[in-house]
């Protein structure tokens, strides 16, 4: 592909998603996240730390904008904290499914035959579990904590990964310059680096803006079923679960962070099917 | 047709050998002594030899896979150390409430994303269809408990229509069904939508509309039985969100099925029960992704023979 | 069309489904009494299961020889009476004409086999290390007189005897269902065992043939509502008629409404956080002084506990109990954050680096902190208000929760790594030597025996194990008063709050009466 050709794609491509209205809602959405999650310390109103008992379940007023909690904790302070751990934890888990899933695909992918069908199966086997379960097993098995918390989502990605880049590999692997790559006698592992994984990386992180929403999700319900951080540390599932208990007296508490939640899934949604649009505008939806 | 059936059917296996091995392995790294954790203040020395020769423990790794293998071929899973009983039985006993949840949950979302979906595919970039649109996006990125928890606020505590929780009849199923199947309806309905849309660009529509058919016949009886096929791979893959979305919200309401009795095991680190319990679970997907594949060989009888 | 009949008809059956359902789960009340509370049983066998999910279902079950009612006097059940033969012999005579639910006959060599199963029995009944070690044989004199024999004179006997654990069962029954026993219990008591859906309901019915006349109701049924605004929901609705451990938050607009009736006792569990005097830096006594200044009381209990529970003494016996001594905590242990800076600054703590919590050469305090979870009113909450008062004073704790059978076992064993564990005590007969026996002597730490805290004293250690061959109960008093000073000085443990055993029922349930000690739930006398 002449360099002039891949230009004008990536302009048509950006071109494309610019005029996607949703996509454009999508990526402000996660930028203001991202922002929120950077900036949370600076721009928090108070300690999400800070008990104060006896200010227990304020519902919003002028001081506490979004209330306080069972604690006396300020709710919004505790969302835009919250947003830091939901970013890093989705985030560290997709990276974690990208990298080895992409890895196996691209194995798979290129050398075909035996080592294609051997890891392909393997992937087969972890995609037999349904989606949550395999989460709660490392977690349990485990324990409970950020890591094994980022290792239980991120290895349920991986044979989601696998099989797109494997896709993405067979589709342009017989295509001229990677023969004409393997006929100069090019190693296997550099035609990989150099040549297809350029090529496959556009439908791979529509992927994994897309499933930054499942991630956000997952990790949820693994905190709301008490397989995630311990406290003090503000979770918004983990608000969720522990306001279920206040939710005739003040039902605030449990419904707010879910709001937070649902935004941040919908930004990485919208944004993600605005990238897959736009590289692919025949899909539309 | 057959053949294919067969051929399918024996490629199960190994993938469910495969999931026993992932859970007998995951079961391995629990740091520390399972059979003193499990035994807590009735650890004696005795007692722990006993049931780690109980549990197979004092084995290494792949005699215990083998012996599980060869128990669940004859029907045992195993003797849950927690419930004091046999854990197929704990299972046939919690499955059907399960059942009873996906079962209606499966019906609502076919009953409102397939007639959905299908309308806003006629009319692409309709008000309709952009606030279908909306709601379906929305509706899949809500956390499933969460949607649970509203519900219950809405219907039990302001409006007090329904039950807060446990089981029962119509009434008690109802919330919880229709909770696990906003999950699901938002996903499945652009995916009729797409494939339905999909279907009408094709020739043969075309060709129906020329012969003067009527737009009804035209989109119900043709577009939607072609459209059909991919929505079949996406119910097949829903169920297995469905039962992840089962966990979550037999706990918010604690309904007493195979969701709740998972959580269960898992937080009284009862590995038999586990092991039984995941095991039982991949088994189910396994089955339905299979029937899946075959429904889909009938729909279209041309990609049996591949 | 053919396609809109088909719709017709499943409207119209969907319609009718709903209809007779609701009419079936419409009100259930006739005679029957639905009681919601927190969590499942694990078994109805009083050997292996010694906690309240259990414990409030089997003793409507089975029954023991004697019982304390709830004003703690001892009163005759399945003895009609009974004498001390000598110091360790103690006679019952039988109560004649009893039957077990599977009709076999109540006699001595059923009582033998209760206990032998308890004490001696592969395993033995979690309750039998419980104030029963000391009872070494059961004699059978004839078909309504049994001896309970002690090898040494053993002070708290009859309170022991009163616990509802020791309840009777079926040798047949035990005979027939083997493992599975704990699923079909069978005893004499007023109401029978009828079915189990596992962490949903257990449904008991009337025992027409119980010793003292049938119970009034028909038929009980017992919930598991986890939430605890869930609980308070369903009896709002009617779904319930009586709730367990109800919610604080919502308890005055309950007491205000007129619909519904609170019943409540003093209690005789203690909740508390406890120190594991094995892991420094909590074996210094100034760290745990400064812990004790730090937490706010009463702050705990009245944001919350809202009122559903009382402040405590410095023992970890309640004042109902028999050797009873102590002081308010509050007295000893006022909320007092700079004492407990400057009790930390003296044991060497102190705050190097600014980041808001303290250091000794270079390392932080860090306390590990396992709670209990689901288990106790309010225990998860007040750990993580713990945890931030804590933090004011400098401390960090690092929370590592787990669901509650799992934190409990793992207190259990031997190896326990964790600085402060947080636990609720009932001193399940009523008498000193139970607790302090169990928890504090030296060497009966975990797995053989309750003392977690790991705690030493030998001055403590004799006094207590004279208070159980005491049979003064005087002496006994004075014993254990100076076995108690020693305890709360050494500051092992900081009460948070005491117990109130509360229920929530509709106004039209009569006849409850909340027991002291949390297990005894009593339903023969409740009626509509």
């Amino acid at each position: 592909m002449s360099r002039q050709t891949k230009v004008g794609n990536r302009r048509r491509v950006l071109r494309r998603f610019l005029r996607n209205r949703l996509a454009i809602i999508g990526m402000v959405i996660v930028a203001i996240y991202i922002f929120v999650a950077v900036f949370a310390p600076l721009i928090s109103p108070m300690d999400p730390l800070k008990q104060n008992l006896s200010d227990k379940r304020i519902p919003p007023n002028k001081t506490h904008l979004l209330g306080t909690d069972q604690f006396g904790r300020d709710i919004l302070s505790r969302i835009l904290y919250g947003t830091q751990y939901a970013l890093l934890v989705s985030s560290m888990s997709i990276l974690l499914s990208l990298v080895f899933g992409t890895l196996f695909g691209l194995i798979a992918g290129y050398f075909g035959g035996a080592i294609d069908e051997a890891i392909m199966r393997i992937m087969d086997i972890f995609l037999a579990f349904p989606y949550l379960l395999l989460a709660i097993l490392i977690v349990s098995a485990l324990g409970p904590g950020i890591w094994n918390t980022i290792l239980a989502i991120g290895i349920w990605g991986v044979p989601i990964f696998a099989r797109q880049a494997r896709g993405a590999v067979i589709a342009i692997r017989d295509r001229e310059f990677i023969q004409a790559a393997r006929a100069i006698g090019n190693p296997g592992i550099r035609i990989m680096a150099i040549h297809l994984l350029p090529n496959i990386i556009p439908p791979i992180v529509v992927y994994a803006a897309l499933y930054m929403g499942y991630a956000i999700l997952m990790e949820s319900a693994l905190t709301f079923l008490g397989l995630g951080i311990q406290p003090p540390t503000p979770s918004w599932a983990e608000m969720i679960a522990s306001g279920r208990n206040y939710v005739v007296v003040a039902p605030h508490i449990a419904t707010i962070p879910g709001l937070a939640i649902m935004l941040a899934t919908l930004g990485f949604n919208l944004l993600g099917d605005g990238l897959r649009d736009a590289l692919d505008p025949r899909r539309s939806m | 047709m057959f053949t294919y059936f067969l051929r399918r059917s024996l490629l199960m296996i190994p993938v469910i050998l495969g999931v026993i091995l992932v859970v007998t392995a995951t079961l391995d790294f629990i740091p520390g002594d399972p059979a003193e954790l499990l035994l807590g203040q009735f650890a004696t020395p005795e007692s722990i030899q006993t049931l780690r020769h109980e549990l197979n423990l004092d084995q290494p790794f792949f005699v215990r896979y083998l012996r599980y293998v060869g128990d669940l071929f004859r029907g045992s899973l195993g003797r849950s150390i927690t419930l004091k009983r046999a854990v197929s039985e704990e299972i046939m006993e919690t499955l059907p409430a399960t059942l009873e949840l996906t079962g209606v949950s499966m019906l609502l979302v076919l009953v409102v994303s397939i007639p959905l979906g299908t309308l806003v595919a006629a009319k692409p970039n309709s008000v309709l269809d952009n606030i279908v649109r909306l709601f379906s996006l929305a509706g899949l990125s809500m956390p499933v408990f969460w949607t649970g928890i509203v519900l219950i606020l809405l219907f039990s505590v302001n409006l007090r229509l329904f039950p807060v929780g446990g089981y029962g009849g119509l009434r008690h199923l109802f919330l919880p069904a229709v909770t696990l199947a906003s999950a699901s309806i938002g996903m499945v309905t652009r995916m009729v939508r797409s494939s339905v849309m999909e279907v009408l660009r094709e020739e043969y529509i075309t060709s129906a509309r020329a012969k003067g058919l009527k737009e009804w016949t035209v989109l119900f009886k043709h577009a939607l039985r072609n459209g059909l096929i991919p929505v079949v791979t996406v119910l097949g893959s829903q169920v297995g969100q469905m039962m992840g979305g089962a966990i979550l919200t037999e706990s918010v309401f604690a309904w007493p099925g195979l969701g709740r009795l998972t959580v269960h095991a898992i937080f009284r680190r009862d590995f038999v029960l586990i092991q039984g319990v995941v095991v039982v679970l991949a088994l189910i997907y396994v089955l339905v992704n299979l029937l899946v594949d075959l429904s889909y060989a009938l729909i279209n009888p041309r990609i049996s023979y591949q | 069309m053919t396609n809109r009949r088909l719709l017709n008809c499943f409207v119209i059956s969907l319609l009718v489904l709903t209809g007779l359902t609701v009419a079936c789960f419409g009100s259930a009340r006739d005679n029957t009494l639905v009681i919601a509370r927190p969590s499942d049983a694990i078994s109805l066998d009083s050997n292996q299961e010694t906690t309240a999910p259990g414990a409030w279902v089997y003793s409507n079950i089975i029954e023991p020889l004697i019982i304390l009612n709830p004003d703690m006097e001892l009163q005759a059940r399945l003895a009609t009476s009974w004498e001390f033969l000598s110091d360790t012999t103690l006679r019952f005579y039988l109560r004649k004409g009893v039957t077990f639910h599977d009709g076999t006959p109540f006699t001595a060599e059923a009582v033998k086999f209760t206990f032998d199963r308890a004490l001696f029995g592969e395993p033995r009944a979690n309750w039998a290390s419980l104030g029963a070690d000391p009872i070494t044989e059961i004699r059978v004199v004839d078909d309504y007189t049994v001896d309970i024999i002690t090898g040494n004179p053993y002070g708290p006997i009859l309170s022991t005897m009163a616990m509802v654990y020791t309840g009777i069962v079926s040798p047949a029954a035990v005979e027939k269902y083997g493992d599975e026993y704990g699923r079909h219990p069978v005893g004499t008591g007023p109401f029978k065992f009828e079915e189990w859906r596992t962490r949903d309901h257990i449904t008991l019915v009337a025992n027409e043939n119980y010793w003292r006349g049938r119970p009034a109701l028909d038929k009980v049924i017992f919930r598991v509502i986890p939430e605890e605004g869930s609980r308070m929901l369903s009896l709002q609705t009617g779904e319930v008629d009586l709730v367990l451990k109800p919610s604080p938050a919502e308890l005055p607009a309950f007491a205000a409404d007129p619909a519904f009736n609170i019943e409540e006792t003093n209690g005789l569990r203690i909740f508390y956080l406890e120190f594991n005097l094995s892991q420094p830096p909590v074996d210094d006594i100034r760290v745990r002084h400064a812990v004790a200044y730090a937490i706010d009381k009463a702050s705990i209990l009245e944001n919350i506990l809202e009122g559903a529970a009382s402040p405590t003494k410095t023992s970890l016996l309640a004042p109902g109990v028999f050797g009873f001594y102590g002081w308010d905590t509050e007295e000893m242990y006022p909320y007092d954050k700079e004492k407990a800076i400057s009790l930390l600054k003296e044991a060497g703590w102190t705050d190097e680096n600014g980041n808001g919590f303290v250091e000794k050469k270079g390392e932080e305090l860090v306390l590990s902190f396992m709670p209990a979870k689901g288990r106790y009113l309010k225990d998860i909450e007040i750990a993580e208000a713990i945890q931030a008062q804590l933090r004011e004073v400098g401390i960090r704790v690092k929370l590592d929760i787990f669901e509650w059978a799992t934190a409990f076992s793992k207190s259990r064993s031997a190896e326990f790594p964790y600085h402060l564990l947080s636990f609720g005590w009932v001193t399940t007969n009523a008498d000193a030597d139970y607790t302090l026996h169990s928890m504090f002597i030296s060497e009966l730490t975990p797995p053989t025996g309750w003392n977690s805290f790991r705690y030493v004293n030998t001055e403590v250690d004799r006094l207590v194990k004279l208070g159980r061959v005491t049979v003064d109960q005087d002496e006994r008093k004075e014993i254990y008063a100076r076995a108690q000073s020693l305890i709360a000085a050494d500051c092992p443990f900081v009460p948070i709050y005491t117990t109130k055993e509360i229920a929530v029922l509709s106004k039209d349930v009569q006849g409850l009466r909340m027991h002291p000690v949390e297990y005894n739930l009593d339903l023969y006398p409740v009626h509509y």
